[in-house]
C-alpha cells in the first residue's frame, strides 16, 4: 500500500483537482469535468477519494427537479497540502543544477 | 474552537455485540474534544424550566457553530428523524450552522456529482430532505476510517 501522500501526487487527476478547485471554489461536476478535461468515470474516482480524506469538502444542493448535486470545494487539509507542496516544488527548482533538469522540470508541470 | 452539536441514534435495531451508537457518538465526541472543540451532545444537557424538547433543541442548535449527524447503518432512527424534522423546521426559519454528515458508505454516495440516498423507506425520505438543506457528506466504511475521519473534520473545524 502507497503512502497517501504518495497516492495523491501520483493518483491521475487528483493533484489536477485540487489545483482547480484551489484556484476556484465551490464548483461543480461538470464544471471541472469541462475545466480539466478529463473523463467523467476518472474525476468521479478523483473526486471521491479527496473527499473522503477530506482533502476537498462537498455541499449539497437542490437542482431543478428531484435531484440533489454536490458543490466542491477545498479543504483546509487541502490548501494545507498544497501550500507544503509547493514549497517542495520551489525548493526542488532552486536545486535544479543538482536534482537534474528533467524531473524538476516535471515535478513543476504536476503543478501547473 | 467550534461547538458542535453532535446527533444520531442511541441503539441498534437488532442485538448487536459491541459499542452501541450512543457509545460511539460519545466516543466521537472525545475525539472532537481533544480538538478543543466543545461538544453538545442532547443526552448531557439539563432541560431549562419551561422548557419544553423542541425549545432545547433549538436552544441548543443556536449556540453551536457546527451539526455533526453520525449515521451509522442498522441503528434505530426514530429519535434522530425527530431531530432532523427540527432542523429542517429551523433551517426554513433561519441561517443554520454547518451540517456535518458522519455518515456509513452504505447509506449515501455522490456519483458524478449527484447526491445519491441508498437508505430504503422513510430513512430515504428524511435524508433527502435534510439535503436539500446543504449537507457536507464525510463517508466512511470501518470503525477506524470513522475515528480517522471525525479527527480529520475535528482539524477542518478549526
Amino acid at each position: 500500500m502507497k503512502a497517501e501522500f504518495v497516492e495523491l501526487i501520483g493518483k491521475e487527476h487528483t493533484l489536477r483537482v485540487l489545483f482547480a478547485l484551489r484556484a476556484t471554489s465551490p464548483q461543480r461536476f461538470g464544471e471541472l469535468e469541462r475545466a480539466l478535461d478529463v473523463n467523467p468515470a476518472q474525476l468521479d474516482r478523483a473526486l471521491k477519494w479527496l473527499q473522503e480524506r477530506l482533502y476537498i469538502l462537498a455541499t449539497t444542493m437542490p437542482k431543478q427537479g428531484r435531484s440533489i448535486v454536490a458543490m466542491y470545494e477545498i479543504g483546509q487539509r487541502g490548501a494545507a497540502f498544497l501550500d507544503a507542496f509547493d514549497s517542495f516544488v520551489q525548493g526542488a527548482d532552486k536545486r535544479r543544477d543538482v536534482l537534474g533538469e528533467k524531473p524538476v522540470r516535471e515535478l513543476i508541470t504536476l503543478a501547473e | 474552537m467550534a461547538t458542535v452539536f453532535l446527533l444520531g441514534p442511541s441503539e441498534w435495531i437488532g442485538t448487536q455485540t459491541g459499542p452501541s451508537p450512543r457509545e460511539k457518538r460519545r466516543e466521537l465526541a472525545g475525539i472532537l474534544r481533544n480538538h478543543r472543540h466543545r461538544v453538545i451532545l442532547m443526552e448531557d444537557e439539563l432541560d431549562r424550566q419551561g422548557e419544553d424538547m423542541v425549545g432545547k433543541f433549538d436552544r441548543l442548535l443556536r449556540s453551536s457553530t457546527d451539526v455533526v449527524l453520525y449515521w451509522p447503518t442498522k441503528a434505530k432512527m426514530s429519535t434522530t428523524y425527530t431531530e432532523m424534522v427540527l432542523l429542517r423546521k429551523a433551517g426554513e426559519e433561519g441561517p443554520l450552522p454547518h451540517l456535518w454528515f458522519l455518515h456509513h458508505e452504505n447509506v449515501a454516495t455522490i456519483e458524478r456529482g449527484v447526491f445519491k440516498v441508498h437508505e430504503p423507506g422513510a430513512r430515504s425520505r428524511y435524508l433527502t430532505s435534510l439535503a436539500l438543506l446543504g449537507i457536507r457528506p464525510i463517508p466512511w466504511r470501518t470503525t477506524d476510517d470513522l475515528r480517522e475521519r471525525t479527527a480529520l473534520l475535528a482539524a477542518e473545524l478549526g
